[in-house]
């Protein structure tokens, strides 16, 4: 699912080389923790969350194939830890 | 989204053709050369120095969304599926075709419109003018035929009976085929009622033309 999720974001953003996803699973939940710049947050998440709607929706109509749950959130690239 | 490539190499005709070899690209593509140091011979390998350049490529739209569609269905377990794209005026159509790929479609065509407006997105980003119309196993073609057979048919007992007439409610895309196919009559008024998952479509007589 990482690869989708690159291969997305990366379209979407203005600086495709600083997107960082991170995964981690627990059990059937699989965390994504996606990195991006300050100034392309906006452009992930979309006026009023469309854009990161469309892509959690996505994410749970793949999940229910697979009885896995999957969790999406942006951060902006300074909180990285 | 620009593809960028750095490459060192003995000489510029080199360093290009491997360059395109990482890309993925054939040399009939359009692409950028930023050459950032000519090669040298030196004497005898002394003092030589190697050709820098970088590539830059920029991928049409069909690529770019050729590639999110193969990275989005490999996701699904043992699903197959052929895609075919075709421009038709400034709309670019892609339809899919595939076995176990039934969940990309969801509730009236839900995750199908949410994947078609990701597209969208993405196509407007990369500053072309394409709209993108999405298609799978169908699905939307189908469902469009339903709507217009539906209308004719909703449109027909209002006029005849001189009666208002309310739609089941429908998610905003269909209404929209619906808004569209009906203001082409001139003896309905057509309109929207209710907040959120009941909003749905009203028809009315007209009575001597007025709207």
């Amino acid at each position: 699912m990482t690869d989708f999720l690159e291969v997305l974001i990366k379209n979407l953003v203005s600086n495709p080389a600083d997107v960082v996803i991170n995964e981690s699973v627990d059990g059937n939940d699989v965390f994504y923790e996606v990195f991006v710049k300050t100034e392309d947050v906006g452009r992930v998440i979309g006026k009023h969350g469309h854009i990161i709607s469309s892509i959690r929706q996505i994410l749970k109509a793949l999940g229910k194939q697979k009885g896995i749950n999957y969790f999406l959130e942006i951060k902006e690239q300074s909180t990285q830890t | 989204m620009v593809r960028e490539v750095f490459v060192t190499a003995k000489n510029q005709e080199e360093a290009v053709k491997r360059g395109l070899e990482l890309l993925g690209i054939d040399e009939n593509s359009l692409f950028d050369i930023e050459v950032l140091e000519q090669p040298k011979k030196g004497l005898l390998g002394i003092g030589s120095k190697e050709a820098k350049i970088i590539l830059r490529y920029t991928p049409s739209i069909d690529e770019v969304v050729s590639e999110v569609i193969h990275s989005l269905i490999k996701e699904i377990p043992d699903s197959t599926f052929s895609l075919n794209s075709y421009t038709e005026g400034d709309s670019l159509y892609v339809d899919i075709n595939g076995e176990n790929i039934g969940c990309l479609i969801g509730r009236h065509g839900s995750i199908l419109k949410s994947i078609e407006f990701l597209l969208n997105r993405i196509a407007k980003i990369s500053s072309n003018e394409h709209s993108i119309n999405l298609d799978i196993n169908g699905y939307w073609k189908s469902r469009i035929i339903f709507l217009y057979e539906l209308s004719d048919k909703l449109a027909e007992k209002c006029v005849n009976y001189r009666k208002k007439i309310e739609f089941l409610p429908l998610p905003s895309h269909e209404r929209k085929v619906i808004h569209v196919y009906l203001s082409k009559r001139n003896d309905l008024k057509v309109y929207s009622v209710g907040v959120g998952k009941t909003r749905h479509i009203v028809i009315e007589p007209l009575t001597n033309g007025n709207r």
